[in-house]
């Protein structure tokens, strides 16, 4: 019985020094990264090659795709400029000197254009990231997982911002800002504090959904909020280097064909 | 954004009459610029001989020096390396002094160029994309 007890004693002292020690050693690295309880056993597995569908999503016209969640509700201004922006590209598109985008220039699309995957997209995770690379113009984008989201003033613009996530349950929950003002997304700009959230999750083994939503404080009057559908695929993402832009581009911003 | 998936010929993709059977094929697509540079109302035709293909991206080019007259260099372009790959094209699957016959939808400004629907060298047909 004494024994017992001894050994009992002894078992509550070891948890009582334990308890502590952990105490001890998570208020010594309070300021680390947090454990991530879905380690990479027990998380969705949504690494592979990624293709929107259905297939039709862009619509008929190339020169005027669908918006994924309708109509943007600008404000004033920017609503006046939008139009004007598309009556300035039918008289343009008209003439065959279609007004030059950033695409034209070989520059990234940038977010959240890219998550739109009109070339493939790939997906790498482990506990610390989430890696997306997107086919075209070999497009890199880093979401580091449960790491706070920096102030804004600290962050730097960037064409595919800066993203943190994190898992909750099934869904990847991802946070960007500091989009660089120059990228647009089917030709609407945004202000500097416009945030990207994402919910990604797995509908299926080969069928990925991406709810998004954009506030933009000083572009939207209310948030903009669509779903990216992906089907898994099995190509292997390709090199896609822009080294033969044959696009001259004059001083009002119209695109015609070198012929070099 | 423009991808050319949704042109009906775009999607045919490539079709090696005598290598392989056209079938089901991903869409091509290509964000680069507005088919707009383009007439798609027209599509013209000429016979010559493929002075340089240039398997590059944002797009693949093909130079054809036609005969005329006038005697004319015509610059084809058509889809990303990476789209046109995926339809079955390879680096070379055209050379210089191929004897070809390309159909294309003409630069609107009138310039010999314009964007390639198909090409034919000998029995072999390349359908082009955006």
């Amino acid at each position: 019985m004494k024994s017992a007890l001894t050994s009992r004693t002894a078992m509550i002292f070891l948890g009582v020094v334990l308890v502590t020690f952990t105490g001890m050693s998570s208020a010594a690295t309070a300021s680390k990264p947090q454990t991530d309880k879905h380690s990479v056993a027990k998380r969705p597995d949504i690494s592979g090659t990624w293709e929107r569908t259905p297939d039709d999503w862009f619509g008929e016209n190339p020169d005027d795709p669908v918006h994924p969640g309708g109509p943007m509700d600008l404000k004033a201004p920017y609503a006046a400029e939008y139009v004007e922006l598309k009556k300035k590209q039918a008289v343009a598109n008209e003439a065959g000197t279609p007004i030059a985008t950033t695409s034209s220039k070989c520059l990234p699309e940038g977010m959240p254009t890219m998550m739109a995957a009109l070339f493939p997209i790939q997906i790498i995770h482990d506990d610390k990231q989430v890696i997306v690379l997107g086919e075209y113009l070999q497009q890199v984008r880093r979401i580091l997982l449960n790491q706070p989201m920096p102030p804004i003033e600290k962050l730097d613009p960037l064409y595919q911002g800066h993203s943190r996530g994190h898992w909750e349950g099934d869904t990847l929950v991802v946070e960007t800002q500091r989009v660089r003002t120059d990228v647009l997304f089917y030709d609407v700009p945004h202000g500097p504090a416009m945030k990207i959230t994402e919910r990604i999750r797995l509908r299926g083994p080969d069928h990925l959904e991406n709810q998004v939503l954009i506030e933009d404080p000083q572009v939207l009057n209310t948030p903009y909020r669509f779903t990216f559908e992906y089907k898994r695929s099995n190509y292997a993402i390709q090199e896609y280097v822009c080294e033969n832009n044959q696009i001259v581009i004059d001083s009002e911003g119209k695109a015609s064909l070198s012929l070099e | 954004m423009t991808p050319s998936s949704r042109f009906p010929f775009f999607r045919q993709g490539l079709c090696l009459l005598t290598l392989i059977a056209c079938s089901a094929l991903p869409p091509a697509a290509s964000a680069h610029h507005s088919f707009a540079l383009f007439d798609q109302t027209q599509t013209l035709t000429i016979k010559g001989v493929v002075e340089r293909f240039a398997w590059t991206n944002p797009h693949i080019t093909i130079y054809v020096d036609a005969p005329g007259p006038p005697a004319q260099r015509f610059k084809i372009e058509t889809g990303s390396v990476n789209a046109l790959k995926r339809t079955g094209w390879t680096a070379d699957s055209i050379k210089a002094g191929d004897n070809a016959e390309v159909s294309f939808k003409p630069l609107k400004n009138g310039e010999p160029g314009g964007l390639l629907v198909e090409i034919k060298i000998g029995d072999v047909v390349l359908s082009g994309g955006g």
